[in-house]
């Protein structure tokens, strides 16, 4: 037993297993973070309601377009009845969600596109011309 | 002789002692890196929820001119041509089966009832969808001038704005 005392040999083995055990332990801490990145980054793309504020762009773009030839009374009236009911349905799933125009002219109109939930604030302005699209 | 068999027990305990070192190191590896957030049940029905958007979208219908009447596979068409039963016409269940074949799925139409501050909400097609089951919708608007006698949404005077709600689910 007297022999051991002094012989550190053994010990290096446990000192190097201890060397890459803590490296193995860095490693997975790492790896976790990543896998917790790529999954929270991932969920927050799948959460982000893109397909509800592209929806209310073309209603803004397209829908509101269908009456451009009114007469400026009749176009403010009918875009703000669309936009009292899209308000409405959105607000049963607990979102303000709004489409509403407001300046027109012989052959373009104003529209103000807004989205508001618990986790996405969105609000975008389109100037839209007959013929020539929105920008 | 004796401290050989002795330094011989001490390597073998402490080549022991190394290996269970890095066993727990390598199963406390594997236990870290499993960590999935269990809220987000959806993330494995991402597919079947954009197939509905796209299906949604594609049988969305934009006009070029007032002339032009909405086709019945579209979704204007379809609500155009309802009648008090609610029942869609066959071209556009035909469409829509086509795009979201393999899945099971529930059609409602919902709609704001301005005199009562209301959204009113009927099933096109009224199957029970499973617990997993995602949800697409898509808001359409339809001038009240399209709509034939025939339809609950006659003579309205304004442009009525539909919710268009596609549920689906694998069988």
């Amino acid at each position: 037993m007297a022999s051991l005392i002094k012989d550190e040999r053994a010990q290096m083995l446990v000192f190097f297993s201890l060397v890459v055990a803590t490296i193995l332990a860095y490693l997975s801490v790492l790896h976790a973070q990543n896998m917790l990145a790529g999954i929270e980054s991932s969920r927050t793309l799948m959460v982000f309601p893109k397909e509800e504020i592209r929806n209310l762009k073309v209603v803004g773009e397209k829908s509101i377009m269908m009456f451009i030839d009114d007469s400026y009374a009749d176009f403010m009236n009918k875009t703000s009845k669309i936009s009292e009911q899209i308000k409405l349905l959105y607000a049963r799933k607990g979102v303000y969600g709004d489409v509403i125009a407001f300046t027109k002219s012989e052959r373009c109109y104003s529209v103000r596109i807004t989205y508001v939930s618990g986790e996405v604030e969105y609000s975008d302005l389109l100037y839209c011309c007959k013929g020539r699209g929105c920008v | 002789m004796y401290g050989d068999r002795m330094k011989a027990q001490a390597f073998t305990l402490e080549g022991v002692m190394a290996s269970l070192l890095l066993l727990v190191v390598l199963y406390s590896f594997f236990q870290s890196t499993i960590v999935i957030s269990p809220m987000w049940s959806e993330i494995t029905d991402a597919q079947l929820k954009l197939i509905g958007y796209d299906t949604l979208k594609v049988l969305d219908y934009y006009r070029t001119s007032s002339d032009e009447i909405y086709p019945n596979q579209s979704l204007q068409g379809m609500i155009v041509h309802l009648n008090s039963t609610f029942k869609p016409n066959q071209d556009f269940i035909y469409a829509l089966e086509r795009m979201i074949y393999l899945a099971d799925y529930r059609l409602e139409l919902c709609w704001a009832n301005l005199s009562t501050n209301a959204v009113e909400c009927r099933a096109l097609v009224d199957k029970k969808p499973t617990p997993e089951a995602v949800a697409a919708s898509r808001i359409v608007v339809i001038d009240s001038g399209e709509f034939p006698a025939s339809s609950p949404f006659y003579g309205r005077g304004y442009p009525i704005v539909f919710e268009v709600r596609l549920i689906l689910w694998r069988p």
